[in-house]
């Protein structure tokens, strides 16, 4: 019996040495924290306008013990993205971090990150966001980050900054509305309709004729007028010019190219024309016309069928107008306003509409 | 006292003078003939006036062809010329409203190609009326190929495979976008299934060859 009694005694004793180590140890090192992060950058469609917000489930502050974040409790801080202490924004191709100058500030439990929109940070590219240090703690100076993160096992976020199509949002047996909507809500989702340069196209098809016992051949001509003053970049970003006819999908003809209009003086209004010869005379056939910008990425297209007529010249002149061009709206705006969302869908294809988010 | 009276002579024969000058407004009635107003069932109604010489392709424009609604705003739309110059034809660019007056202003500042001007201006009023669409359905057999309608969120995507003559089609009156290859697409909102939906087709000549309802399953 005395014997057990000793037992409890040296029990208790240990129990109370663990304890209090335990106790010891949370305040020297106050670096065990249950907190989450409930919100965090990760999409491939991110709006270039948006900013990189990391939502905690706690209020957050600066950890003002690291030299760079001393002074500031909670407001924002300015600077290169390169100066700034334990985070970084890399674009994934160079694999070093990106010359833009970038805002942090911390809101409550969010630390929100803004870049500078430019030429580093921009649209269609791949980014990563790299933490290597607790720069964010809570209210009783714990991390808040996983207690992990250093120079050598750093936090990463991927960020791609390129877009969906409306109709990759919308249709097809599992439309990606689907996984979006789980992360993002209706106001955080951005629809915009593409930018416009074709103001007008102008077709001529003069087909075969028989004079005087020969027979003459087809002849076509095709006026493009381009307007090259974009939103984006009233300097122009039109480089390339490609004009096919196509029957049935395919190719009649080589295409006809006219390459390096980005170095045209004076941005406005241009009107390029083109003649072909032996398109089709007895069935119909289309022109496509598609403008490029430097990187060969289309920027707007263009498909005007020429009909078969029993006339011996065929003239056609398109002139499209687009009360929406270059316009963004939220998808909660177009649920709103169902009007908006058909005028969205009578002047552009569902796969000409793109798709990016917004974090707040 | 005889100069007061000079005054009010001179005050009253100018008022018969501005009495007297002719009203220039009711005389420009004379230079205006307006047609009797047409009865259209086609929201997307294309008008092609014809006229008994080439006319001069560069007095077609926007001040001279034009359409007003009844409140006088202009209405959207596009005037060419027909591959032989006889003809005016003028396409909306979005549907005509029903029971609702429209007026096609046809300017005497049109000229022939020999540079002679239209004696007076024309106006031609018309109204929607889409009650009597169903009594004259115009159909060329195999204008249209194939009609598909697919339920997707928010929009149901509707596709028009027409022949080679086709130039344009629309679903419920909205133009549809040409895909190429004779395909033509459309996203339409607000449809449950049961909804109608007119899917209609045009030759470049202004002519309706098909018109159809179909329904969203």
């Amino acid at each position: 019996m005395r014997l057990y009694r000793k037992k409890v005694k040296n029990y208790r004793q240990l129990f109370v040495i663990v304890a209090a180590l335990l106790i010891i140890s949370t305040i020297v090192f106050p670096t065990k924290s249950n907190a989450n992060i409930i919100n965090y950058p990760d999409t491939d469609y991110l709006d270039v306008s948006s900013p990189i917000v990391l939502e905690f489930d706690r209020p957050i502050v600066w950890d003002t013990s690291i030299p760079h974040y001393s002074g500031w409790s909670t407001g924002t801080i300015y600077g290169p993205n390169t100066a700034h202490h334990g985070i970084a924004l890399t674009e994934i191709s160079t694999g070093t971090p990106i010359l833009v100058a970038i805002s942090m500030q911390i809101s409550g439990k969010k630390l929100i990150i803004t870049p500078a929109p430019g030429p580093a940070w921009d649209k269609n590219k791949e980014y990563k966001l790299t933490i290597t240090d607790h720069i964010v703690i809570d209210s009783s100076s714990a991390h808040v980050l996983p207690s992990y993160v250093s120079t050598s096992t750093p936090i990463v976020y991927s960020i791609g900054t390129g877009f969906l199509t409306f109709k990759d949002l919308m249709s097809g047996s599992s439309p990606e509305i689907n996984s979006i909507i789980q992360d993002y809500t209706p106001r955080n989702i951005r629809i915009t309709a593409p930018e416009r340069y074709i103001q007008e196209l102008n077709i001529i098809h003069k087909r075969q004729a028989l004079v005087q016992n020969s027979t003459t051949e087809s002849v076509t001509n095709l006026d493009i007028s381009i307007n090259d003053k974009a939103h984006e970049n009233p300097n122009g970003d039109i480089k390339t010019l490609v004009v096919t006819p196509k029957m049935n999908g395919t190719p009649l003809q080589p295409a006809k190219i006219l390459d390096n209009l980005n170095t045209v003086p004076n941005r406005g209004n241009h009107v390029y024309d083109f003649g072909f010869t032996r398109l089709p005379d007895t069935s119909a056939f289309d022109f496509e016309v598609i403008l490029y910008d430097d990187n060969g990425d289309p920027l707007d297209i263009r498909i005007v069928k020429v009909p078969l007529e029993t006339n011996t010249t065929t003239t056609i002149k398109q002139r499209d107008r687009y009360r929406f061009a270059y316009r963004t709206f939220t998808l909660y705006d177009l649920l709103n306003k169902p009007r908006d969302l058909q005028t969205l869908l009578d002047e552009n294809r569902m796969d000409e509409i793109k798709v990016r988010v917004v974090q707040q | 006292m005889f100069k007061r009276k000079r005054m009010v002579l001179s005050i009253i024969f100018a008022f018969i003078l501005l009495l007297l000058t002719p009203n220039t407004t009711s005389n420009a009635a004379d230079d205006i003939d307006i047609w009797g107003t047409k009865q259209i069932t086609d929201s997307n109604k294309v008008w092609t006036i014809e006229f008994s010489q080439p006319l001069k392709e560069t007095t077609i424009k926007k001040t001279t062809v034009y359409v007003e609604d009844e409140n006088y705003r202009s209405f959207f739309t596009d005037a060419t010329l027909s591959s032989d110059k006889k003809s005016i034809i003028v396409t909306p660019k979005s549907a005509y409203q029903e029971n609702k007056t429209y007026k096609l202003h046809i300017s005497k500042d049109i000229m022939s190609d020999k540079g002679k001007k239209l004696e007076k201006e024309i106006i031609l009023p018309f109204v929607l009326n889409k009650a009597s669409q169903n009594e004259q359905p115009p159909t060329t057999e195999g204008a249209i190929k194939n009609v598909t309608l697919s339920a997707q969120n928010f929009a149901t995507m509707v596709t028009v495979v027409s022949n080679d003559s086709v130039n344009r089609v629309t679903a419920n009156s909205n133009e549809m976008h040409y895909e190429g290859n004779n395909t033509y697409t459309i996203g339409l909102t607000g449809l449950t299934p049961g909804d109608n939906v007119t899917i209609q087709a045009y030759e470049l000549n202004g002519k309706r060859v098909y018109s159809k309802n179909f329904k969203v399953n």
